[in-house]
């Protein structure tokens, strides 16, 4: 917001110019006085900024900003004070320019998203080719599938992942209700099925090490 | 737009296998026929580069939910191999 600066009029010694009001009101918002002097009354911070402004671009060219209540006053400053040296043709190239960066960055993204698309659904692929149909169906629906495991103590236990990366593994008691929470991820950054499938054949194949290897939490005490 | 192409398995011949190994990518696929040498070598190659890297091998054979086997030296013979990124706690 543009700080407001009340500005009276001090009879006697008048500034009339906007130029001047403006650099002392610039002097007053660097932690002096915000009050300044002007030819007219209840003559507040936005209207000297918008005369001066008026004023100014009347005789160096070209100058041109747009002042809203919502940026900072110095901002505009700054922008103004880049833009002034330049001709309309540098103008007109930095703004080529800016829009030929602005197109760049648009294509870079789009093909960043269309990267990232493809790897969730060859991920999404993967882990539906291994899943029972009973499974991808949960996962479809529910966006989890649960897997029956024999332990090597010859009980059977009950688990449920989730869509996710960390904190997606859950234990579940004999009641269906979770009991345990586990958190353990590919060290790399991948698709959240990708993390899914991982989960999956390590706890088939070797619960121990998953238990091993996983951060646990406890949600309550079996039945 | 993402095609069924880009996503769906490559069709594999009787003689073929095929070495998934999960990334940032989603998964990076490895075909070798395995009559081929050269690709089981590639293969090979590969499957133990990754190994040395901490990944974790499973063989899965079939579909819908039939589990894999963990395995440590690369088997030419199996129809699909995926590798995992070691795990960690998170």
């Amino acid at each position: 917001m543009v700080p407001r600066a009340v500005v009276t009029c001090s009879s006697g010694s008048c500034i009339s110019s906007s130029n001047v009001i403006w650099a002392q009101w610039v002097i007053g918002n660097s932690g002096g006085s915000y009050s300044i002097t002007t030819t007219s009354s209840n003559y507040d911070t936005a209207t000297a900024w918008y005369d001066w402004n008026q004023i100014y671009t009347s005789s160096c060219s070209p100058t041109s900003v747009t002042i809203t209540d919502y940026i900072p006053t110095d901002y505009v400053w700054v922008d103004w004070a880049g833009q002034q040296h330049l001709t309309a043709e540098q103008a007109a190239a930095q703004a080529a320019e800016q829009e030929l960066r602005r197109q760049e960055q648009e294509k870079e993204y789009a093909k960043r998203l269309q990267k990232l698309l493809k790897a969730q659904a060859t991920a999404r692929h993967l882990l539906e080719s291994l899943l029972r149909p009973d499974q991808a169906a949960t996962l479809k629906d529910r966006n989890y599938f649960d897997l029956e495991i024999t332990s090597r103590d010859g009980s059977r236990k009950r688990y449920r992942i989730h869509k996710g990366r960390s904190g997606n593994v859950e234990l579940l008691g004999p009641d269906g209700v979770p009991i345990r929470k586990y958190c353990v991820h590919p060290h790399l950054y991948v698709p959240d099925e990708d993390t899914m499938v991982a989960q999956k054949l390590m706890l088939e194949t070797d619960e121990e090490r998953f238990l091993k290897t996983a951060n646990m939490t406890e949600l309550r005490r079996a039945a | 737009m993402i095609t069924e192409e880009q996503i769906l398995d490559t069709p594999l011949l009787p003689t073929q296998g095929m070495l998934r190994c999960i990334d940032e990518n989603g998964d990076t696929k490895i075909i070798w026929d395995r009559g081929n040498r050269d690709e089981v070598e590639a293969a090979r190659e590969t499957f133990n580069r990754l190994k040395k890297k901490g990944y974790l091998a499973y063989e899965v054979k079939g579909k819908e939910g039939n589990k894999g086997d963990v395995i440590d030296e690369f088997n030419p013979e199996a129809e699909r191999l995926i590798m995992a990124p070691r795990m960690v706690g998170g």
